[in-house]
């Protein structure tokens, strides 16, 4: 009777082993495919942030939440055929634009040729130094309401990147804690919020006074060359560069580390709940570990998305802008060129110095989109805690 | 342009010489010759820089800089203006009206800068209200 009863109770553990053992391998099945078909919380918002006007060059299925359609999406986007294709487009409009303002430029240059050659007979001194004050300040005055759209396209540019990464945070906190990473979830999305701050507050609303006074000080070297004031403003743009690049690798060293710190930690964690799991559980305990694995596997999927996906959008948010300053600034350097062989010394310092100002604008855009980038990268090569 | 250029040379010279001729017998005529001459070489002239500017416009594409050439072109033609009503007033022994000439063409050309100057401020606060926002 006591063997009957506990051949009973053997059988009915057994029974229940069997069931728990099925229980995990099921939730692990329904993770993976849970993994395939769900994007996480927050990435339809993500994709809305990108502007409409530029949604166009994204490929179909981007923001699909299913997640192979998305992968899809994103490996068709960061194709270089794909690339090179939406490049060629943005170059098809912004070069004719650079060429409508080229000529601009060059017929006002050679009208001030002409003028300059005939105000040589113009003996008074004064007569010809007004007559000089005037076609300058009408080069300029047909310059500057270039400056002010650059300026503005510039101000919008940041303005769209910060909502884009605003929407980025919370995605990217959400997989990086999928993973195990919760540390690393905390530390990661603080320091990105950081990276935003800085692109709120120092780029977006520096870069309009720095480039504003820069433009004043060429108009006020153009004119009155004895004043000297050339130093001053390459000071102040030599200054603005560096201080903002040297911020910036700052905030992306910091990222980098803190994420690999706490990313070791994470995962220094994992391994012993794993451990512990697999010593404390009879029998299914050594299925947790393939279980976490499988989840790590997805997780791992879903960062490369999301971080290469990311990357691809701010390419796309970076390169009209970008494209748009680059052919200006030659443009400007061009026509300073061209002035000074058809001898309108003083026309070509200004355009000369127009030109480098664009440089300016040219960098904090491009460093901008580079912190995040890395910062994305990093999210990307970050390791998975449970895995 | 070379035919009337050969043209403005002839009546140049002949009002150069005729002034020559009349400075022996009839000063005041004499003035009113090289005056009268410099007035439709004047004339000329600026009809020649209108119809060379031209050119150039239609070249590069009027509408972008026409607003720009017209302002430039009116200070020319004022800094040329004062320059030949200035030797005018020389060679007629008055060098304080000419002094007075120059004066007044300096100024007119500061005026036709304001418009400029105005579009420049304007542009200036429209990117200090950028900032602001």
């Amino acid at each position: 009777m006591r063997l009957r009863r506990s051949k009973g109770i053997y059988i009915l553990i057994l029974f229940f082993v069997l069931m728990l053992a099925r229980v995990f391998s099921l939730s692990a099945l329904a993770s993976t495919e849970r993994n395939q078909e769900d994007m996480p919380k927050g990435f339809s918002e993500w994709v809305e942030a990108f502007p409409e006007d530029l949604a166009q060059l994204l490929p179909e299925g981007m923001d699909s939440q299913n997640s192979e359609e998305a992968g899809e999406a994103t490996l068709e986007l960061m194709r270089p055929e794909t690339l090179l294709s939406i490049i060629g487009e943005l170059l098809n409009v912004g070069v004719g634009d650079a060429f409508r303002l080229f000529v601009k430029l060059v017929g006002l240059l050679l009208i001030a040729s002409v003028f300059g050659a005939l105000r040589a007979s113009i003996s008074s001194d004064t007569v010809s130094g007004a007559v000089h004050f005037c076609t300058t300040l009408a080069i300029f005055a047909a310059i500057i309401g270039l400056q002010a759209e650059h300026l503005e396209r510039v101000a919008q540019y940041l303005e769209r990147l910060s909502a884009l990464v605003g929407a980025m945070i919370p995605v990217t906190g959400a997989v990086w804690a999928m993973g195990g990473n919760v540390t690393t979830a905390s530390a990661g999305t603080a320091t990105l919020s950081v990276f935003l701050t800085v692109c709120e507050s120092l780029c977006a609303k520096t870069v309009i006074p720095v480039c504003g006074f820069c433009t004043a000080m060429a108009l006020c070297n153009t004119l009155s060359p004895e004043l000297g004031m050339r130093g001053v403003a390459g000071a102040v743009k030599k200054t603005y560069t560096f201080l903002l690049g040297m911020i910036m690798t700052v905030l992306v060293a910091s990222l980098g580390s803190q994420t690999a710190l706490t990313a070791a930690a994470d995962s220094t964690t994992a391994r012993t709940a794993k451990v512990i799991a697999s010593a404390a559980i009879p029998v299914v305990g050594g299925s947790v570990g393939d279980t976490l694995r499988t989840v790590a596997s997805g997780v791992r999927y879903l960062k490369t998305i999301l971080g290469i996906g990311g990357i691809g959008l701010i390419l796309l948010l970076t390169l009209p802008t970008l494209l748009s300053l680059i052919l200006t600034r030659v443009v400007f350097l061009l026509c300073g060129g061209i002035a000074d062989l058809l001898g309108c010394e003083r026309e070509g310092r200004l355009l000369g110095e127009l030109g480098t100002m664009y440089g300016c604008m040219i960098a904090v855009v491009s460093m901008s989109a580079v912190m995040f980038i890395l910062a994305l990268w990093i999210f990307v090569k970050s390791v998975v805690a449970v895995a | 342009m070379s035919g009337e250029l050969l043209k403005l040379c002839g009546v140049a010279v002949l009002c150069a010489m005729v002034g020559l001729l009349l400075a022996k017998w009839q000063r005041e005529y004499s003035a009113l010759v090289r005056v009268g001459g410099t007035i439709l070489v004047g004339i000329a002239l600026l009809g020649g820089l209108r119809e060379g500017l031209d050119a150039i416009l239609g070249l590069v594409g009027a509408e972008a800089v026409e607003p720009y050439a017209d302002v430039m072109l009116r200070a020319l033609g004022i800094a040329l203006l004062t320059r030949l009503c200035g030797e005018i007033c020389r060679e007629c022994g008055a060098g304080s009206v000419a002094v007075g000439v120059e004066l007044a063409g300096k100024i007119s050309i500061l005026v036709l800068c304001i418009p400029l100057i105005r579009e420049i401020l304007e542009l200036a606060n429209e990117i200090l209200r950028m900032q602001e926002t």
